[in-house]
């Protein structure tokens, strides 16, 4: 495809995205970005950040000990 | 070291970062263990559970020394605390109910955490349960609540009160589906990753006795994956491999502590200073790939020392206790 050609195909999709008449092209582009959309988020990897604070065998020590 | 106001600091300051965390307490918090308690020390067994409420502690294990003091007065200051107690094995009587609720599951950040909570049967040679109550096997206790937590928990996590390392290693031999075991019943500390026959991980973390240290594991969960994998040692990795090229420097240059050192035995200190920066470098690369895709954990331990300053209003509490007013 020549530059002519690429021109052309981008103009035509710049054109169905910004009228009415180029609904073909918009749903096409819908359709696109609903699948993209179900990969990203089905690939995407969750995770999460989590803290555990614990104690044990405090023996009902409650003030500072002598060390 | 220790106190309680020194811990709800640490533990105000936690949450107040934001971080999603969980306040546990293993076991053996109330009493000494030594015998029956007196008025007073119960008091002071009321007054730390009411602490702890204040706190925000998520789940207590009930210890062998915590039934010091019998069921009632343990059911009574857990209602005034607002505090759940846990025991999977402390029985009504034998074959009958658990006392306290045997699990719990929080969700924390998004991740459903189950935690259990274990009674020592052993109650270091001081004889059976209180009179009316019975303590099941652990182990068995471990089994069932661990197999019903795996059904919707990302991670399980059991307050064991079992005393020694050889029951714990018994426990995950016996048990397979517990991420973390916080322990409590010794006078040590633990930071160990114990394997299963069949390769299941766990990680058992105990800190001292007497509150001196307040445990601390940062996890990063990544969900669906349950394989753990430790990075504690990676802090410790890259503070070791700056020191060396610190030394390194120096032999090199000749300058600070290397000037008095000969030229020729500089170079032989400077070739094993290599080699062990290269073997540190490989060991740091190989945690990082095999943490790659997995879940990983930072297990350390925050010690309460006179750098940590006292919270007002638990301070206040013990001060109050104390006067007797």
């Amino acid at each position: 495809m020549g530059f002519e050609g690429r021109w052309r195909g981008i103009k035509a999709i710049t054109t169905g995205m910004k009228t009415s008449r180029g609904e073909p092209t918009m749903r096409r582009m819908a359709l696109l970005i609903l699948v993209f959309g179900f990969l990203f988020l089905h690939g995407r990897v969750e995770t999460a950040e989590l803290t555990f604070l614990y104690s044990n065998d405090t023996g009902g020590v409650i003030d500072p000990c002598p060390t | 070291m220790g106190g309680l106001a020194r811990r709800a600091t640490v533990i105000k300051d936690v949450k107040r970062q934001g971080e999603n965390a969980l306040i546990l307490d293993a076991g053996n918090s109330l009493f000494q263990g030594k015998g029956s308690p007196s008025p007073q020390e119960r008091k002071k067994a009321g007054l730390i559970a009411a602490a702890y409420g204040h706190m925000g502690y998520q789940a207590v294990n009930v210890g062998s020394d915590d039934l010091s003091a019998g069921i009632e007065f343990l059911r009574e200051i857990q209602r005034d605390s607002h505090v759940p107690f846990l025991s999977a094995n402390l029985l009504g009587q034998k074959g009958g109910k658990p006392v306290f609720k045997s699990h719990w599951v929080l969700n924390i950040g998004g991740i459903r955490v189950g935690v259990f909570g274990l009674t020592s049967d052993l109650r270091h040679g001081k004889g059976p349960a209180p009179e009316g109550y019975f303590i099941s096997d652990p182990i068995a206790a471990a089994k069932r609540a661990a197999s019903q937590l795996a059904k919707d928990c990302d991670i399980i996590v059991a307050l064991g009160n079992l005393v020694s390392f050889k029951e714990y290693t018994r426990m995950v031999q016996a048990v397979e589906g517990v991420h973390f075991i916080l322990g409590s019943g010794g006078k040590g500390s633990y930071h160990h990753t114990i394997r299963s026959k069949d390769g299941w991980k766990t990680g058992l973390f105990q800190a001292y006795a007497k509150g001196q240290f307040l445990g601390r594991i940062d996890l990063n969960v990544i969900k669906g994956n349950r394989d753990f994998v430790d990075l504690s040692p990676k802090d410790q990795l890259r503070r070791q491999i700056s020191r060396i090229e610190r030394q390194l420097d120096s032999y090199r240059t000749g300058t600070g502590y290397a000037e008095s050192i000969p030229q020729d035995k500089r170079q032989d200190l400077i070739k094993r200073l290599e080699e062990f920066k290269e073997r540190s470098e490989a060991h740091l690369e190989r945690l990082e790939r095999d943490s790659r895709g997995k879940s990983s954990f930072i297990g350390t331990r925050i010690p309460l020392d006179n750098r940590v300053r006292e919270d007002l209003g638990i301070k206040e509490m013990v001060d109050r206790f104390k006067t007797g007013s």
